[in-house]
């Protein structure tokens, strides 16, 4: 306001002129001054004070609660009337992710999430007389959303009729509560493992002891045929019993990752009780249980999966079998269950036993993974508990349902499986064609590829008993020069192998002119229908999931020759 | 302090050039607020598309007060176009600030 006045000039009359001119306006400014300040509409001095500037507030009582307001952590605005912002701090800029320019005059409708729009304007409308709280989800200037409470209030008459809205960031406890839970959940989740890993640990252990005495056994008693055929068969028993736990375990881990695939055919419901049956006989007479099973007149057609339809009636028939004293009886009957309007025709299926029953407490959750009713210190009874839940995920997923139901312990229990059938129930569906060549009859030159060398040698050794002419090798390209030589019919290559896996080796050797005809066979750990894939692209003509069972290979082989691919 | 020349004031408001704008504030005081609003909703009015607000936290930096010979909080300077003007307050008077910041001539001129 001492801008000098230029001098030095020729006082001309235009000059002068806009001297007059340029002093009029600095009166005016300095006028001005004083006015806007005799009406208050200044609230801050500024004063020279040694070499810096300091700013005076006019009401200067209020100015650290101002700094409080602005460096708060707790957002805060005031509204106009309409809504509009009249003031927000520092940290409600920051939860906006705007520059506080931005903010004032603007109405904070403006920064709420559409959807929550109508719940924003409820509450203001109520804080404008009172009191209101309500949780929305404010949108960033970069269009992230964040979830916020907001507490409107209305502030005293002389703050010029504004509404104060507090506004707290509910970023952080929403991400504690998901944390929280997932913790929980996590927790949860690490006892049932647990408690499941021991269970595991003991069942597997199970049976290695009578296996390691087996063949301690048959090296002491190699001469006395009877007693080797008795072992082998313990033998059997025991390693069908660990395959079995596996197995399962392969299931429960299927189920947990939804991996589940059934590989649906029009199928007999006889055939399907027949197949579970005859599985579970040689459990039930040595148990000297009473198995009986009515079906009904009417041949009962189901659209399923026959492996996984016997799987369910086989784990129903073993459980009932397993917890129940030896001698007991065990009911199988199944009966048509029409006349529900608008539900497809269906059949029932019911297992009964006279066995320890299924307490009231725990009906509820006895389809639940790794759930066991055995209580008993001697656990006589083997399994993981995955059995039930096994049977009701497949049942489901055929699009039926599984009831347990028992009077209470001791009382025995039954379990009603209901399975959907197919309309066209009447019409024998003619039998597929039976194989033409009996499996076993015929002799095989065959290469066995595998990096475990007792797998690779214990299979080659079983097939060179049963008759064929086998050679070994130990990984991928072992396997393509004993082809080379050997020229084989079969070839069985493990997946996974050092210097070219399965399916490099299986491609380089279609490319050879032997290799053509050759039939190829995968062996893997991996059954799944995305596996069986990969092996067809590969160029093999068949999958084995491991442990190869030399049956189930001439089976394949046999199916092969009489012009059918079974994979 | 730089000399500004003394070009005889007039209507700026046609004249095309862009308006530079500066406002001197104390934090987020209730009349640094307001005058924010009113100068804000003044040029969208009379300048839209062609000025530039800067708003200089004296809370902040003080010293910046020396530059513009800032005595009152609020104040509004243009800094263009030239000559510079300066209007104390928080603008409530529309008919006020357009005659200080000269977008306006005066009645009684």
């Amino acid at each position: 306001m001492t801008t000098p006045i230029p001098d030095g000039r020729r006082r001309t009359g235009e000059a002068l002129r806009a001297e007059n001119a340029e002093l009029r306006l600095r009166l005016e400014e300095a006028e001005e001054t004083i006015r806007a300040i005799r009406q208050g509409a200044v609230d801050a001095f500024v004063i020279p004070e040694l070499a810096n500037y300091r700013v005076y507030m006019l009401e200067g009582a209020d100015r650290p609660y101002r700094l409080f307001v602005e460096q708060m952590e707790q957002a805060v605005a005031t509204l106009h009337d309409d809504g509009a912002i009249a003031y927000g701090n520092r940290r409600l800029a920051e939860l906006l992710g705007a520059p506080p320019e931005a903010l004032i005059g603007a109405p904070l409708l403006q920064f709420v999430e559409g959807d929550d729009r109508p719940a924003y304007e409820a509450l203001l409308a109520h804080g404008r007389t009172r009191l209101s709280r309500g949780e929305v989800r404010l949108r960033r200037a970069d269009g992230e959303p964040v979830p916020v409470s907001l507490t409107f209030d209305v502030l005293p008459r002389d703050c010029g009729g504004l509404i104060g809205v507090f506004i707290t960031d509910l970023t952080p406890q929403k991400r504690h509560e998901q944390l929280a839970a997932a913790q929980e959940a996590l927790r949860e989740a690490d006892r049932r493992k647990n408690e499941f890993l021991a269970m595991l640990a003991h069942e597997l252990r199970n049976p290695l002891a009578p296996i390691r005495n087996a063949v301690d056994i048959l090296r002491l008693i190699a001469d006395d045929p009877g007693a080797v055929r008795s072992t082998s068969a313990m033998l059997e028993r025991q390693v069908g019993l660990m395959v079995r736990l596996v197995d399962d375990l392969l299931d429960a881990s299927r189920i947990s990752q939804n991996r589940i695939e059934l590989h649906r055919e029009r199928i007999e419901l006889a055939s399907v009780i027949d197949q579970a049956v005859e599985s579970i006989k040689p459990r039930c007479s040595s148990l000297r249980h009473d198995l009986t099973v009515t079906l009904p007149e009417e041949t009962v057609y189901l659209d399923g999966d026959p492996v996984r339809l016997i799987q369910v009636f086989a784990n129903l028939l073993d459980n009932a079998c397993k917890y129940m004293a030896p001698g007991g009886r065990v009911r199988v009957s199944a009966e048509l269950a029409r006349g529900e309007p608008g539900a497809p025709d269906a059949v029932e299926v019911r297992i009964r036993d006279g066995g320890i029953g299924i307490p009231a407490d725990q009906l509820p959750r006895i389809f639940d993974m790794f759930a066991q009713v055995d209580t008993s210190l001697e656990r006589t009874r083997s399994g993981l508990g995955i059995g039930l839940t096994l049977v009701k995920t497949l049942v489901e997923l055929h699009g039926g349902r599984v009831e347990a139901r028992s009077e209470g312990h001791g009382k025995g229990s039954e379990f009603v499986v209901r399975l959907p059938i197919r309309l066209a129930t009447s019409r024998p569906m003619p039998a597929p064609p039976a194989p033409t060549t009996e499996p076993g009859t015929t002799s095989y030159l065959i290469v066995v590829a595998d990096d475990s060398r007792d797998s690779a040698e214990a299979l080659a050794l079983l097939l060179t008993l049963k008759g064929h002419e086998a050679r070994t090798a130990f990984d991928g390209e072992e396997a393509v020069a004993v082809a080379e030589t050997f020229r084989p019919d079969v070839i069985l290559l493990d997946i996974g192998m050092p210097k070219l896996n399965g399916y490099d080796a299986c491609r380089l050797i279609r490319t050879r002119p032997w290799g053509r005809q050759v039939v190829l066979i995968a062996q893997t750990g991996w059954g799944q229908e995305e596996d069986r894939r990969r092996t067809e692209e590969a160029g093999f003509d068949g999958h084995l999931v491991k442990p190869v069972d030399p049956e189930a290979l001439m089976r394949l082989l046999a199916s092969r020759s009489a012009g059918r691919r079974v994979r | 302090v730089k000399k500004k020349s003394a070009k005889p004031a007039g209507p700026d408001a046609s004249a095309g050039e862009t308006w530079e704008l500066r406002l001197y504030v104390a934090g987020q005081t209730p009349r640094s607020v307001a005058a924010f609003a009113n100068i804000k909703k003044l040029c969208e009015e009379h300048l839209r598309g062609r000025y530039k607000i800067e708003v200089i936290d004296l809370l902040q930096q003080p010293q910046l007060a020396a530059g513009d010979q800032i005595l009152a909080i609020p104040t509004l300077v243009r800094k263009l176009p030239e000559p510079l003007r300066r209007v104390i307050g928080d603008l409530r008077n529309t008919e006020r600030t357009l005659v200080g910041l000269n977008l306006r001539p005066a009645e009684d001129r």
